[in-house]
């Protein structure tokens, strides 16, 4: 028993003091642990060995803390802040040869002491093996993986051991300089037109040219790691290296202008600098080429959900530049066709959609447009619509509160060319191709809406074969239209709201020129079937009608045959008419009054040629509606105007007589007299006619003007939809009255305002009519209400007079 | 001293209307001034006659029923129908 404890005793001593000098001298050692075994310790001897080598390695570790931290110093003094990287890290200094060689020096100090450790313990293990051929097959085990196990302890040694500081940070910062410099080089040789490759440069075709020996210390150090078992620390650190690199890249570089395409050149770069420094820091040979290819495709997914979120970020503004925009949109197609961000996509979007379009502040017209462009937009990313359904269901169910929607999509697809945005609308009614009849089925509500969001939900990309533009085009074309007319959820109160704007226009024409809206008429055929628009074909027919016979009308002379015997005939060259086969028109205004005798002339002069031709047909005159164009000639001006037959009327009648009592013009024209107020209003703002009242007369009496008058106003009234040649600036000023209420209101509200933020929250809350004036013009008209006295303006507020 | 307006244009609007009396075809019960039940557009397309008896209805529509009829007689009063003159324009004023 004493001669066993004396070998044991022995072994712990020359073990601590051989391993512990770095494993030199392995003789005594030998001969220390021949004599444990021999005295019947050989199961007991690996414990004692990788104890002693740990404790040595520990020392060594201690020693090269203080090393280590300077390292670590010299590389965050050169690396500069996360924060301001951009160009802050411009300025910092690069990395120093010093530090990097010192960083060398220590792994590979600590790679030689585990090393050798590991191979002398391995050596004495094999010898006990080999002095002690019967041995429990645990304790063979035990002696076979010594030096593995050795190897293992070394490792978590080393990486729990630095001194409180991280080596994943110090790694970070070391590789995170090498690839700046690297990606530096490749942008000056790029700069400099040269290109990509130097073949027998530094890094042997791979990459930009380097300056000699730059490669080899960062193939070291990420060798040496892998030697010390800390791949995956140093794996951990180039790998968040590389994709901070790649995503700072893309977020600077890409400008964001959504007409060209981003995604590609992020995918060609991924490829290039990247994969270069890639190629250093794995290991070298055939491995090398799998490990790189794998990398490829981590860093390619990398690029599509970078720039896929940078582009749904932007959607709300692509939606606005679509069709300019279009690049973009392949972009955000692409990435979620190789990513899983649909889900992301739909949210942001919506979000965005709902904090910038969907508030008061918007224009019905500007919500519509937006939604046919995210239509359009939407068609290329996924044609199969599901994404549609969940993006679109807060704006159709927006637009479902509004009460001008149909009216404002029917003028889209009904209005003049010279409207842009209209004119694209209008374009898309002649793309339906498919033939619609079914379109019912677009009508959603809110249910459907919901439904949408639940298959967005399950999106899944279209294969990719499939050709994803043709199938959009084709399905989408006859959507948007549906899609629209879908969103109040009937086609019949869309087809009456048709009717009754169409009726508005057609009224409102002079020269029976109605061709676009005949071709609108054709595409809404096609889309709504003839059958729902009858009406509208005869109400177009009509003015076809109308033109042909008023040219009819206007040869019959008036000696012919049936009117010989007729008196009163008189003039009517000037006189034209739309006539309408009443039941097919929509409840049109009717205003009953007198016309002077001479234009009543006129219309039955008309009335007589008509029935001469149609008998026994006959015509009922609608005297409110139609208009009239006259020229007023007033002290030594001339004026054209073009009104109602009822404001040409009342004027009409003081061509002859310079003032009229209220009474008697109002029981002249058949009318009562605060009707005839109403428009006489118009003539007095436009300073034409005056009113005075005598004292004791509740009504006044009206007077036509010897000059213009420019003064102030009639307030109040404001004109009934007259198109003026004169007076634009009172015409703005009647168009601002519209917001009066809203500024009082919120003077009320707030006590004092200044003009900038009255302006802002008019922008923000007025959409009936939408708010569309500029400061200027709104500080004139708040102007206009300081002088009537209804506000005072004091150190820039505005306040509402008690 | 001068005010002097003067009219250039005048556009008015008006209806027409067969003047039929009773609203509606007594055959095809639509109104005159609509369109039969296989006409198109309403007024010239659509013309309404007027029987000796004084009873009126759609061209198209007596047509098909004295076609329909061994007998040519009015399908509302059994008379012998016999399609009136129709009035010559500019006698009567509106
Ligand atoms: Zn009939
Ligand atoms: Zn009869």
């Amino acid at each position: 028993m004493a001669a066993a404890a004396a070998a044991w005793a022995r072994l712990q001593q020359v073990s601590t003091a051989q391993l512990g000098s770095g494993g030199s001298g392995g003789a005594l050692l030998a001969e220390a642990v021949d004599s444990a075994t021999a005295q019947g310790l050989a199961s007991l001897v690996p414990a004692q060995l990788l104890g002693a080598a740990s404790a040595a390695l520990q020392a060594r570790l201690a020693q090269l803390r203080g090393m280590l931290a300077a390292i670590d110093e010299g590389l965050a003094a050169s690396v500069g802040d996360e924060a301001n990287e951009g160009d802050g890290g411009e300025e910092q200094g690069g990395l120093r040869a010093e530090v990097e060689a010192s960083l060398v020096e220590v792994l590979r100090e600590l790679c030689a002491a585990v090393e050798s450790a590991a191979e002398l313990l391995s050596q004495l293990c094999e010898r006990i093996l080999r002095a002690q051929p019967v041995l429990a097959p645990a304790d063979r085990a035990v002696l076979l993986s010594a030096g593995h196990r050795f190897h293992r302890q070394a490792a978590a040694a080393v990486a729990g051991a630095q001194g409180g500081r991280d080596w994943a940070g110090l790694l970070y910062r070391y590789y995170w300089h090498k690839l700046r410099e690297l990606s530096r080089a490749a942008e000056a040789q790029q700069e400099g037109g040269l290109d990509g490759m130097a073949a027998d440069g530094e890094l042997g075709g791979h990459g930009p040219a380097m300056p000699p020996g730059w490669a080899r210390p960062l193939q070291d150090v990420a060798a040496l790691m892998r030697r010390l078992g800390l791949e995956a620390l140093s794996e951990e650190a180039y790998a968040a290296v590389v994709c901070r690199h790649l995503r700072e890249r893309l977020v600077n570089h890409a400008a964001r202008s959504f007409d060209q395409r981003m995604l590609d050149p992020a995918l060609r770069y991924a490829a290039s600098t990247p994969v270069t420094f890639l190629r250093l820091v794995l290991p070298e040979g055939r491995a090398s080429e799998a490990a790189l290819e794998h990398w490829g495709q981590r860093l390619s997914y990398y690029v599509y959900e970078t720039v896929g979120s940078l582009r749904i970020g932007d959607m709300f503004d692509i939606v606005v530049d679509y069709p300019d925009s279009l690049p973009a949109i392949e972009d955000i197609r692409d990435c979620l066709q190789n990513t899983n961000l649909h889900r992301k996509f739909v949210a942001v979007f919506r979000k965005a959609l709902q904090d910038r379009l969907l508030h008061p502040g918007a224009a019905t017209s500007d919500i519509i447009q937006q939604y046919v462009s995210a239509i359009k937009a939407l068609a290329h990313i996924d044609p199969a619509g599901a994404m549609l359904g969940a993006v679109g269901g807060p704006i159709r169910a927006y637009l479902r509160q509004r009460r001008d929607t149909i009216r404002c999509v029917v003028t889209m697809l009904t209005a003049d060319e010279e409207d842009a945005a209209a004119a694209s609308l209008h374009a898309e009614l002649g793309n339906a191709e498919a033939a619609p009849q079914d379109c019912d089925s677009d009508f959603e509500g809110a249910e459907a809406d919901a439904a949408a969001l639940r298959e967005a939900e399950r999106w899944e990309p279209d294969p990719v074969d499939a050709d994803p533009s043709r199938a959009s085009s084709a399905a989408q074309a006859g959507d948007v239209i549906s899609k629209l007319v879908g969103i109040y959820g009937s086609k019949e109160l869309f087809i009456s709201e048709y009717r009754s704007m169409l009726a508005d226009r057609l009224l409102a024409k002079c020269d029976y020129d109605c061709d676009r809206e005949l071709r609108t008429l054709e595409l809404l055929k096609v889309r709504f079937g003839e059958g729902n628009l009858h009406n509208a074909e005869v109400m177009l027919k009509d003015l076809a009608d109308s033109k042909r016979i008023n040219t009819n009308v206007k040869s019959v002379p008036n000696t012919a045959t049936p009117l010989r015997r007729r008196r009163g005939l008189v003039d009517i060259h000037g006189l034209s008419a739309t006539i309408l086969s009443q039941l097919f028109w929509p409840q049109l205004p009717t205003e009953e009054f007198n016309l002077p005798p001479e234009v009543s002339a006129m219309l039955s002069t008309y009335g007589a040629k008509y029935r001469s031709l149609k008998a026994p047909r006959k015509l009922q005159w609608k005297p409110n509606l139609g208009s009239v164009q006259l020229e007023l000639t007033i002290g030594e001006q001339t004026l054209e105007f073009n009104v109602s037959p009822f404001h040409a009327s009342v004027l009409m009648h003081f061509h002859t007589r310079p003032e009229w009592p209220a009474a008697e013009l109002a029981e002249r024209m058949g009318v009562p007299p605060d009707m005839l107020r109403r428009k006489v209003v118009f003539w007095i703002n436009q300073g034409v006619l005056s009113e005075s009242r005598a004292p004791g007369h509740a009504l006044p009496v009206y007077r036509r003007n010897e000059q213009l008058q420019t003064g102030p106003a009639v307030g109040g009234e404001q004109q009934e939809g007259m198109e003026l040649e004169e007076g634009g600036a009172d015409q703005e000023h009647q168009e601002m009255a519209a917001y009066e209420p809203f500024v009082m209101g919120m003077l009320t509200n707030f006590d004092a305002l200044p003009l900038d933020r009255v302006h802002n929250m008019l922008k923000m809350f007025v959409s009936d009519p939408p708010y569309d004036k500029s400061l200027d013009q709104l500080g004139a008209y708040m102007a206009r209400l300081v002088a009537q006295e209804k506000l005072s303006l004091e150190g820039g507020q505005y306040r509402k007079r008690g | 001293m001068t005010f002097d307006v003067k009219i250039k244009k005048w556009h008015a609007v008006a209806s027409w209307t067969w003047n039929a009396g009773d609203d509606v075809c007594g055959i095809c019960r639509m109104p005159f001034d609509g369109c039969p039940p296989d006409g198109k557009y309403p007024g010239d397309d659509s013309p309404v006659v007027w029987g000796v008896c004084t009873h009126a209805f759609h061209l198209q529509c007596i047509n098909r029923w004295l076609q329909s009829q061994a007998e040519q007689k009015c399908p509302f009063c059994r008379r012998q129908w016999e399609f009136k003159q129709a009035a010559v324009g500019g006698e009567d004023s509106d």
